[in-house]
């Protein structure tokens, strides 16, 4: 049957070229699509990583609390021990945020005061990624602070000048003075308004001596939302190593909002996707009906001479599926070539690239694609190959062997 | 010219399967281009409105001074301009707002805020953070306070208790003890955790300015940016309006970006779209080679007969992408007004924390869509009316009528 398929398929070979060419275009569509996609997605999923960690471990009730003391990590030295305990050679970075008021010479703002102990690797990708003048402080700086643009503007202020921050409530000294030594860009205009960073010896001496708001798990081996498979368990891990008093979450778990935006890729993909395989769906609806109509009056013999209808059908199924198959295969390896192109690296093109990475998305950017995003396309093929082969596949069993022998068209 | 269009219109009924498939076919190219053109543009209209109508207004208007450098000391400098602003057509309402940063304590806690001295009587129709009452009421007098639901937890103030605003400003340190009427709760988070709306009356005491910060107008949906600039030439100098893109500065650029890598998507659509509809009419000849033969042995030039078949490709077409834009337009009228996107996202993603949204998302309508889709239909009817215009004309009667 199949044998039988292949020669009524290739019997008009322009048409059916046509149509198998539709099919592959949009199949190579889909997983070029995808693959950018998924290249936008992991750029994305590594700025945030970067930025708040993979896993994170905060005081356990620090989302309800409202007294500062209850949202900190108090015994900060006692916690990285058993962290590194736990995960001997894991790279953790501390965090703590204060609110503060911060005034410059005639102006005062309510501030985000962050102090950072970052592993150097990251600290210089924060660099590069935000720092717009200057530097950041150093990891035992008590007097450097870098500003927001927006908030130096507003405070009047640029480097070299001083700054005061007042952080009433808290444990520390309370009060103190630092000097500016960078102007960072962020680009949520918020943020940039907001915050200043010290160094967390700085931050501490301010509001909580000894204490952090919370250590960030980074592990670099997880750069695609794809390599997360291991995170759960490892999650569970640190949380038994840790014990009650701390919350361990996953990146998910902090940001559940991000986390759905994810996941809302691939199915927003895969309907866009949809749309191209209904019109090149179309394109086989007319190449099979036209084959159908044409070789009337061998139909008409075939079941003169006993073939069922279900037969019948499965003849109309079998050339549409194979026509689908073997467009789908030349998409598909070119497809899988286009994406492993890009898989080396690729950006967009002239003032496009400054927009996306103002965006958080570095400027170079590596596709890839899942055996699932496979298996999805070539579910759509399949599924385009037998709807649209009904239509003609009921033309031809219905048909009248003794009408359908003498038929002209 | 009129005996071929009877001929033609009397034809595409005759085979009404296969105009039926290819009417469907060219209403599923203008009605998908339609629906997605209005589906990428809406999703970023609605970004900015509810950005604009729970972050900013609609259209904000303030001196270039204050907009560099956002301190009540830059404010407007009289508001006489105020009327003739109510008279403009365009401007369906104005209120006016003196932002001010302060320190809002309560008898535990303290927070640093941005707080909106607003006039209650017109503040409703250019924000959509008064509609979002869930305890309470609205402020009515001087004296009151309306807060964001988490930043009155943060600072644990309740309804009915009093907390004091500290500012300093061109009046010098002030502080007045207001009475907590209301809280808002809106969805997203920079008015939920960050919110404090007093009474315009208290905000001018508290810092010492007479007129206001902004005016904040309410102009019509998809309208902002325009409004804006066309407003430019009625204000005193130093004055501008300022619409959501510009007021939202990188989050304009990202759905700029996001509109523009749609763009090639569209056309690859457009091409396939186009080559289905074409193939759809080359069938429709091919299937009737032996009747147009035998019309052609019955003495109708080729020509003629070429534009028998054309005509009705034409006619065809004509009907497909009718049904697809009415289809596509009254599909996109009804998500511009109910909020099924929202809906239909909000129940797959669950929270709209990353972006400044509401839950709620509307298509946007703009007729150059109907461009987008006629410009497709157009190429690919043309090729549909060539292409078997072309075969006809080749058509020899006798093969053709011998052909199976």
């Amino acid at each position: 049957m199949l044998a039988l398929a292949w020669r009524s398929a290739w019997r008009h070979r322009a048409r059916s070229i046509g149509a198998a060419f539709a099919v592959g275009f949009t199949v190579w569509i889909g997983l070029a699509f995808l693959g950018i996609t998924y290249a936008y997605r992991d750029g994305w999923y590594v700025t945030l990583t970067d930025m708040v960690g993979h896993v994170q471990i905060q005081v356990r009730g620090y989302r309800d609390a409202r007294d500062f003391r209850d949202r900190v990590i108090l015994d900060a030295a006692t916690m990285r021990r058993r962290i590194e305990a736990a995960l001997p050679g894991s790279q953790a970075a501390a965090t703590l945020e204060i609110p503060a008021l911060l005034s410059g010479e005639d102006r005062a703002r309510g501030v985000l005061l962050t102090g950072l102990d970052q592993p150097g690797a990251l600290r210089d990708r924060l660099a590069a990624k935000y720092l717009h003048n200057g530097q950041l402080p150093g990891p035992d700086d008590l007097d450097g602070i870098a500003l927001g643009g927006a908030l130096a503007r507003t405070l009047q202020v640029t480097l070299g000048d001083a700054v005061y921050a007042y952080a009433p409530g808290t444990d520390g000294t309370g009060a103190s003075a630092y000097t500016v030594v960078g102007i960072l860009h962020f680009p949520d205009p918020t943020q940039d308004a907001r915050s200043a960073l010290l160094s967390l010896p700085a931050a501490q001496d301010l509001a909580a001596p000894g204490a952090v708001s919370r250590f960030e798990l980074h592990f670099p081996e997880f750069r695609r939302t794809t390599d997360e498979a291991g995170l759960v368990h490892l999650r569970r891990r640190i949380q038994a190593a840790l014990g009650e008093d701390v919350e361990v979450e996953t990146w998910r778990e902090t940001y559940p909002a991000l986390s759905d935006l994810e996941r809302t890729l691939r199915p927003l993909v895969m309907f866009f996707v949809g749309l191209f395989f209904v019109a090149a769906g179309l394109l086989v609806v007319n190449s099979i009906y036209l084959s159908v109509v044409e070789r009337t009056r061998e139909f008409g013999v075939v079941i003169a001479l006993g073939a069922r209808r279900g037969r019948v059908m499965g003849m109309v199924l079998a050339e549409s599926l194979l026509l689908c198959a073997t467009g789908a295969s030349v998409g598909l390896v070119s497809g899988l070539a286009t994406v492993a192109r890009l898989a080396r690296g690729f950006s967009y093109p002239g003032s496009l690239g400054d927009v996306v990475e103002a965006y958080g998305v570095p400027r170079v950017m590596y596709a890839s694609v899942g055996s699932a995003d496979v298996a999805i396309i070539a579910a759509f093929v399949i599924g385009i190959g037998v709807l649209a082969a009904l239509w003609p596949a009921r033309v031809a069993s219905r048909l009248e062997p003794v009408e359908a022998m003498r038929f002209v068209a | 010219m009129k005996a071929l269009a009877r001929l033609a219109w009397r034809n595409v009924w005759r085979h009404r399967r296969r105009t039926i498939l290819l009417i469907l076919v060219v209403a599923y190219a203008a009605f998908t281009i339609v629906f997605y053109w209005g589906f990428i543009d809406g999703y970023a209209e609605s970004v900015l409105s509810a950005q604009a109508r729970f972050v900013g207004a609609p259209v904000l208007v303030m001196t270039q001074m204050y907009r560099d450098d956002p301190d009540p000391e830059h404010a407007l400098p009289d508001l006489s301009f105020v009327l003739s602003l109510r008279r403009d057509g365009r401007v369906r309402a104005v209120a006016p707002r003196l932002e001010f940063p302060a320190l809002i304590r309560s008898a535990y806690a303290a927070e640093s805020v941005l707080a909106r001295g607003i006039d209650p009587e017109h503040e409703g129709a250019t924000s959509a953070v008064p509609a979002r009452l869930v305890e309470g009421r609205m402020l009515r007098a001087p004296g009151e306070l309306v807060l964001g639901r988490g930043l009155a937890g943060r600072i644990d103030v309740r309804l009915g208790e009093r907390a004091v605003v500290d500012t300093a400003g061109p009046a010098g340190p002030q502080a007045a003890g207001l009475i907590l009427v209301g809280l808002v709760e809106t969805g997203v988070p920079q008015v939920d955790d960050r919110a404090a709306l007093v009474h315009l009356d208290d905000a001018r005491r508290l810092t010492g300015t007479h007129t206001a910060t902004a005016l904040a107008l309410d102009v019509a949906r998809g309208a902002e940016d325009a409004v804006a600039e066309a407003l430019r030439p009625l204000l005193p100098t130093g004055v501008a309006a300022y619409g959501p893109t510009e007021m939202l500065g990188d989050i304009g650029r990202d759905l700029e970006a996001n509109r523009i890598s749609s763009i090639p998507i569209a056309f690859l659509f457009a091409l396939v779209a186009a080559a289905s509809v074409t193939s759809t009419a080359t069938v429709s000849v091919i299937e009737r080679t032996r009747e147009l033969g035998m019309i052609a042995a019955l003495g109708l030039a080729p020509a003629r007969l070429a534009r028998v078949v054309m005509l009705e490709s034409v006619i065809t077409s004509l009907i497909g992408w009718a049904v697809g834009l009415a289809a596509g337009y009254a599909t996109l009228a009804v998500l511009a007004r109910v909020n099924v996107l929202g809906a239909a996202f909000h129940s797959y993603v669950g929270a709209f924390e990353a972006l400044p949204l509401t839950g709620e998302i509307y298509a946007a309508v703009d007729p150059i869509y109907a461009l987008y889709a006629s410009m497709t239909v157009f190429v690919a009817g043309a090729l549909a009316a060539l292409i078997p215009a072309q075969r006809v004309r080749r058509l020899q009667p006798a093969r053709a009528m011998r052909m199976e």
